[in-house]
């Protein structure tokens, strides 16, 4: 249920009056909380910084369960370019002992190799994760929002006795 | 920036900063009795532990760690304790503190509550038994063991009848004559066989006569002088075929004599395994007087001992033996920690330096200790740190007492070597109760002693010393009768005895042990228990050495007149039977010479008349 619920949340923003770069940067920031393993002190100044300022949570929250789930899939990959860059590339030797050597280094867990390969990932990603999604959005909210709502899943989705039973007890809760 | 996340943060910081004043003080407290608790084995109980968690600094009012051997005693006390953890170490999860500063340090305090542990708890600071404790048990049922007496001095003569008890032995004198007596009786018949069936005699005399019938001078022609050589031809013949005979049985002669001869020299090494046989028999006590202080004192020793290894081993448990396991890697899915070079690697603990201070104002109104002095280099991880552990605490207390302790942990490489040293002084033995023994006091009245123990435990090797020096010494025996006369004796020595000096030594290699003691009152114990004890028991070992000597005498006389007579009939007559005939063959080769050379001679002197007579007919 908690799925639908955030679904039907993420497609609320979509339609909801917070910018698209509010939304876009939700997405883009849930992207490195999900590919990242959670525990992790950079993850901790993200969440500080997701409650600061203005992005949409909804798209948060969505963007972290479903890159969640690509992380746990991707995680020999991230290890594979974590242990390259840990290892195998001799000039960024230097910064990793300066890192390591830091008061603060054992909370980053930047020397294990998922999460230093999965945080470079999504670092790479942040900006065309970020330009991309800006337009998704403003592509659905011009053209695509009526298509979608026209479409038999969608209506299937709304339709399903599940999913109005669910509707109806949300309101009763108010 | 969203208000309601600023505030949301606020207040969870707000939260975390209320909680950790409200719990974090118990939390760590607790945290750090468990620790304590893991290494000692007993209660450990810290009272109002205070953690300036910004200063990063944490005081407590008092410590108390229960001694596991008492646990109605502390085996420390401290007072106001402070210290300040590093930062850096602390945020790598190491608790590195650079100084602790310990006031009014005490051991030996009583307690008011049990300071043993749980069950449940026991459990966790199970381990496995060190070099000592294998051995311990073995020490003790040794000694336990080896009785000094057996039976008093007065009972000897009457627990023993030295004739039944070497009539009941299988003794080897007595099987042994039998068989000597049997192969002598069987000799003689074999020898007396062979002369009657071969007078050796009567042919030697034979040949004789025929040897003196030959004689070279009255033989005149050559035919006579053939014929005579053929004679000797013919004796010397009949003389080999003897003197072959002779030779055989001369060997046998020879080999008889030297089976039969030796029975005397047999019968002393007999008689010395008859008179050891009867003694173990007999289990007659061996008064080895070099070894009454190890049983008389040994347990006493063992159980003093054993407490000051407990505490020596509490001790080294806290810095952890090299080569301890590393954690295991994680699984792959979490990935791998890289390691990059640290420039500064702390141990999982480390107390750079414990200060331990006391007023002396208080020392001589104490009953224990107070103690002073420092612990350098205290962790958990001796190899990171690099250096040895050193503990360099003293401590006096009332009536000039004083207590000594050092110790060297050296675990900074992979084999270990610890040292340890106890001193105490002066130390007042007034109603010391001693270990229940039969022939020790029952307690000290009045004195005073210096003891020392010193350890050196390696990874292959434990030594242990232990010394006692006691002075103006005065013992209670209390009421029990001095039921005999060693126990008596030994109350006389202790009545004398003012002065009491002690050293055991314990060495443990590869679980197996070498146990000593020596003391000032083997000395006396000697002087005194040999003249009673060891006379009593020096009586019945002579009667038996006497009646066993008694019984082989005879034998030996019995068995050497049969070999006597065996010897001079049988076989000394074939051993100069066989020089005559070697005599007799020499005279037959002079004849045969005599008889060639007068026939060589008589031969030249007929060719020359021969040719003479030739050169008349010529002329």
């Amino acid at each position: 249920m908690i799925i639908f619920k955030i679904l039907s949340k993420f497609i609320k923003a979509l339609r909801s009056h917070d910018s698209p770069s509010q939304i876009a940067w939700g997405i883009t920031l849930g992207t490195i909380l999900g590919l990242t393993p959670f525990f992790t002190f950079h993850n901790f100044i993200l969440l500080i910084l997701i409650i600061l300022i203005k992005v949409n949570l909804s798209a948060v929250v969505f963007s972290l369960i479903l890159y969640g789930l690509i992380g746990y899939i991707l995680d020999p990959v991230f290890h594979t370019i974590g242990f390259l860059l840990l290892v195998n590339v001799d000039f960024l030797r230097p910064v990793w002992t300066w890192l390591y050597n830091l008061p603060i280094a054992p909370f980053t867990r930047f020397n294990n190799t998922v999460v230093i390969g999965s945080l470079v990932f999504s670092l790479v990603l942040l900006f065309p994760h970020y330009l991309l999604f800006k337009k998704l959005v403003i592509k659905y909210r011009t053209s695509w929002n009526t298509a979608i709502q026209k479409w038999k899943i969608t209506r299937m989705i709304q339709g399903n006795k599940l999913v109005q039973f669910y509707v109806k007890l949300r309101d009763w809760r108010g | 920036m969203r208000k309601k996340g600023l505030i949301t943060i606020i207040i969870l910081i707000a939260v975390m900063l209320l909680i950790s004043i409200i719990f974090t003080d118990q939390l760590v407290e607790k945290g750090i009795e468990k620790t304590i608790q893991l290494v000692t084995g007993a209660k450990v109980e810290i009272d109002n532990l205070d953690l300036d968690i910004f200063a990063l600094r944490i005081a407590w009012e008092r410590l108390q760690i229960a001694d596991p051997k008492e646990p109605y005693r502390n085996l420390i006390e401290s007072g106001r304790t402070a210290f300040s953890l590093n930062l850096p170490a602390l945020l790598r999860k190491k608790y590195v503190i650079n100084e602790i500063t310990v006031l009014n340090a005490q051991s030996g305090t009583s307690r008011e509550t049990d300071g043993s542990l749980p069950k449940q708890r026991k459990k966790i600071v199970k381990r496995s038994p060190s070099k000592w404790e294998q051995v311990k048990g073995k020490i003790t049922s040794n000694l336990e063991e080896a009785e000094l007496f057996g039976f008093s001095v007065k009972d000897i003569p009457q627990s023993l009848n030295t004739d039944s008890l070497i009539n009941r032995a299988d003794l080897q004198i007595v099987e042994n004559y039998e068989n000597i007596s049997s192969d002598i009786e069987w000799t003689t018949h074999k020898w007396k066989k062979y002369y009657s069936e071969f007078n050796v005699q009567e042919k030697l005399d034979s040949i004789h006569s025929q040897i003196k019938s030959i004689e070279p001078d009255n033989i005149n022609t050559i035919d006579k002088a053939l014929k005579e050589i053929e004679k000797v031809r013919q004796i010397q013949k009949t003389m080999d075929s003897y003197r072959n005979k002779i030779s055989k049985k001369r060997e046998e002669a020879e080999a008889d004599y030297q089976r039969l001869s030796g029975f005397k020299e047999q019968y002393e090494k007999w008689l010395s395994e008859d008179y050891d046989n009867i003694l173990r028999k007999a289990q007659l006590p061996e008064f080895s007087l070099s070894n009454a202080s190890k049983i008389i004192f040994g347990k006493s020793v063992i159980s003093k001992l054993d407490r000051y290894i407990e505490y020596a081993e509490i001790i080294s448990r806290i810095t952890g033996k090299p080569g301890e396991k590393k954690k295991k890697k994680p699984p792959r899915q979490e990935g791998q920690n890289i390691r990059f070079p640290e420039k500064q690697i702390w141990p999982t603990f480390l107390a750079r330096k414990i200060e331990v201070s006391t007023g002396e104002e208080r020392i001589e109104k104490q009953k224990v200790p107070y103690l002073q002095g420092k612990i350098t280099g205290l962790t958990t991880q001796p190899r990171v740190y690099g250096k040895p552990t050193v503990f360099d605490l003293r401590g006096k207390y009332g009536g000039n007492r004083e207590v000594l302790f050092n110790a060297v942990l050296d675990h900074t490489e992979e084999y270990f070597a610890d040292t340890y040293s106890l001193g105490l002084r002066n130390i007042s033995l007034k109603g010391v109760e001693l270990e229940k023994n039969q022939y020790v006091p029952e307690s000290i009245k009045s004195g005073f002693a210096d003891i020392d123990i010193d350890i050196r435990n390696t990874e292959e090797r434990m030594e242990i010393i232990f010394f006692i020096q006691g002075r103006d010494l005065e013992y209670g025996f209390g009421e029990s009768a001095e039921s005999d006369q060693i126990r008596a004796t030994i109350r006389d020595i202790f009545r004398g005895l003012d002065r009491f000096n002690l050293k055991s030594t314990v060495i443990i290699k590869d679980q197996t042990y070498d146990f000593e003691i020596t003391s000032n009152f083997d000395k006396k114990f000697s002087q005194s228990i040999s003249t009673a004890s060891s006379k009593k028991l020096a009586e019945i070992k002579n009667k038996i050495k006497s009646s066993l000597q008694e019984k082989a005498d005879k034998r030996i006389a019995d068995l050497d007149e049969e070999y006597g007579n065996v010897y001079s009939r049988y076989l000394q007559p074939i051993l100069e039977y066989s020089k005559e005939s070697e005599l007799m063959r020499e005279e037959l080769a002079d004849k045969l010479k005599e008889l060639k050379d007068k026939q060589t001679e008589d031969l030249g002197k007929k060719a020359e008349d021969l040719l003479e007579d030739l050169l008349k007919k010529k002329k």
